[in-house]
């Protein structure tokens, strides 16, 4: 028999005792966890909300003016296509994607026509890896969504390959030039292959010609210099303290963010985050004194009991033990209580409450262990001196 | 084996100051059977409880193998009482949640005994009073009479030395009585136990060798020292 026997035969025994300090740390998990649950998942559908309407911060030349989210760059001023170079070293955290544009109307098929030069996302990769730095970290990978390259550039703004001979065009041009994928398109004096037609996005994307950026550097003799830079930033990190960091990077540069989304994004993120600190506080208050009582009740009641352990031979650190192991075995009864009650919830409220689908987060078992046995741990930890130093002689006589 | 040198405890209840033991002077050797007998609150238990190490007297030495008991710190003197001492209790202290070989497995779980052979020594203590049919049950199911072998059987699972007995058999019938007092005087004869027994009862108390009788602190009759 060891130390745990002793702890869980009187846990079961006398189990009514315990119901409330229990129902407590389970309940004040529960909490915890639903609110962290719904808190991540929610976060993720903002961030596919946001990844859906393409980039989310637009870097461009001083005194621009951003009208049309779309037509940005047709403004025709440009500036140096190393920020992109800039951007990529600094390796700043939060940012998903990057895509420079440059953008020059000329002459096609005898009509006047945007071609916007993009980088594809391969070349960006190359210059991460060139630098050594990795700037991207995609929270939601991309590729995962099943998306063709087409419906990549019409619905994100970027492309992952592109050949120099190669162009995708936008919905609109394709029926004016009457031209469909694996035709051959005169821009200037040089041809290029319709890797694909865009699907209709009902923007003035619907009108560009998409080519690669240093086609389109060369065609308009503009030399190394981009319309605009689109950077698609994450989440939490956009609220902090990436936009403070663009601007000390590019103090050239007008930096033009959705502020909408951004802000009901902090707001959602701002509430959630309250949310779960009031939780764990009443928790730390409820969960905390219903122990820390329940204990010192306890411990009066098993005075006679602690008695006899001393007059047979039980030192001060058994007994102390006893009454951690009593609390450390609550709370991680509490808190695997807590878990499943909060991720019940958090299922089925998540729908509700903040409209994004809720799975099982495995991960926050860990959390609600480890807050409820500390805490149990910590409200024991009084109680669990005052038994061990119990005067054995008023112990014994008291009964 | 034990030697008390003008031991006095006092101690206050209720705002007025209670004198147990008043310059106590005492010797006892391995081996020897003593019944403290005397009035109630005339410091016999607390006699018991100072000898066991499990309460400091207010002055005077208290000595067991020539080591001064109180000079140590309780959790030394925890150790020293697990490894040489076994109590009785008049009401048994058995522990209610446990088992009866789980309550006999105790004192062997408490003083970090190896776990193998924890279940196979108690089987053995809990035969030798008999009660090896019911090792299973809880104290709640056992008789006044089962109650006291299993608490004699946990005193015994650790082979102390010395045997503190305090009113053993205050809450058994005669016959019930009667047969723990022959288990007490076997341990004594036989295994050459020291067995200090406090008692009311001068039936019991006539069974020791020695008698020990106190009255308001003070040890008035002693059968081997003339007072």
């Amino acid at each position: 028999m060891n130390l745990l026997t002793i702890v869980w035969r009187e846990l079961w025994e006398r189990k009514n005792q315990l119901a409330t300090s229990f129902l407590a740390v389970s309940l004040g998990a529960a909490a915890i966890v639903a609110v962290y649950n719904i808190a991540y998942y929610t976060e993720l559908k903002v961030n596919k909300d946001m990844k859906s309407l393409g980039a989310n911060v637009l870097i461009l030349p001083k005194n621009s003016t951003v009208s049309d989210y779309y037509a940005v760059d047709i403004q025709g001023a440009t500036m140096a296509d190393s920020i992109v170079d800039v951007i990529t070293a600094a390796g700043l955290k939060g940012l998903d994607n990057m895509s420079p544009k440059l953008t020059w109307k000329t002459d096609v098929g005898g009509m006047s026509m945007p071609i916007t030069g993009i980088l594809p996302k391969n070349e960006i990769e190359a210059k991460e890896i060139w630098t050594g730095v990795k700037a991207f970290n995609p929270l939601i990978k991309i590729d995962e969504m099943n998306l063709t390259e087409a419906e990549t550039l019409a619905r994100r703004r970027y492309v992952h390959e592109l050949g120099r001979d190669q162009v995708f065009l936008g919905a609109d041009a394709a029926k004016k030039l009457d031209k469909s994928k694996g035709d051959t398109v005169t821009i200037g004096n040089r041809a290029f292959t319709v890797v694909s037609i865009l699907p209709s996005t009902g923007t003035v994307d619907d009108g560009r010609i998409f080519a690669h950026l240093d086609t389109v550097q060369e065609l308009s003799g503009k030399g190394r210099v981009v319309s605009v830079l689109e950077l698609m930033a994450c989440c939490s990190d956009l609220q902090q303290d990436l936009l403070p960091k663009l601007a000390r990077l590019l103090p050239d540069q007008e930096i033009v963010t959705i502020n909408q989304v951004i802000e009901t994004q902090v707001k959602a993120g701002k509430l959630m985050h309250n949310l779960s600190i009031l939780f764990l506080a009443l928790m730390v208050l409820v969960g905390g004194a219903s122990i820390a009582t329940y204990m010192y009740a306890n411990v009066r009641d098993r005075r006679r009991e602690i008695g006899t352990m001393m007059a047979l031979g039980a030192q001060s650190s058994v007994l102390q033990q006893i009454f951690l192991l009593k609390a450390g075995v609550l709370g991680a009864a509490g808190g695997v209580l807590g878990y499943l009650i909060g991720t019940v919830l958090a299922v089925f409220l998540g729908p509700v409450l903040a409209e994004v689908p809720v799975m099982p987060r495995p991960e926050l078992l860990l959390l609600a262990l480890g807050v409820c046995i500390v805490l149990s741990l910590l409200s024991s930890y009084l109680p669990a001196r005052r038994a061990a130093g119990l005067d054995p002689f008023m112990t014994l006589r008291e009964g | 084996m034990f030697e008390c040198k003008n031991v006095s405890m006092h101690y206050r209840v209720r705002g007025s100051m209670v004198e147990a033991l008043d310059g106590v002077y005492l010797k006892i050797e391995q081996g020897e059977s003593v019944s403290v007998i005397g009035p109630s609150g005339s410091g016999k238990s607390t006699l018991l409880l100072i000898l066991g190490g499990m309460l400091s007297p207010t002055a005077g030495e208290v000595y067991f193998e020539q080591e001064n008991l109180y000079r140590y710190k309780p959790d030394k003197r925890a150790q020293i009482r697990g490894a040489n001492m076994g109590f009785v209790f008049q009401t048994f202290n058995l522990i209610p949640y446990l088992s009866a070989l789980e309550n006999v497995m105790l004192p062997l779980s408490l003083n970090e005994y190896a776990q193998k052979n924890q279940r196979e020594q108690a089987v053995r203590v809990l035969e030798r009073v008999e009660l090896g049919h019911r090792l299973e049950h809880k104290p709640n199911e056992l008789s006044i009479g089962q109650q006291q072998r299993v608490a004699l059987a946990r005193m015994l699972v650790t082979n102390p030395r010395v045997i503190l007995a305090d009113e053993p058999t205050g809450s058994l019938d005669p016959e019930t009585g009667k047969n723990i007092l022959d288990f007490l005087d076997e341990l004594n004869r036989e295994e050459g136990k020291t067995v200090i027994m406090v008692t009311h009862d001068p039936a019991a108390a006539e069974r020791a060798e020695r008698r020990l009788r106190i009255v308001s602190g003070q040890i008035v009759e002693d059968d081997l020292v003339v007072v």
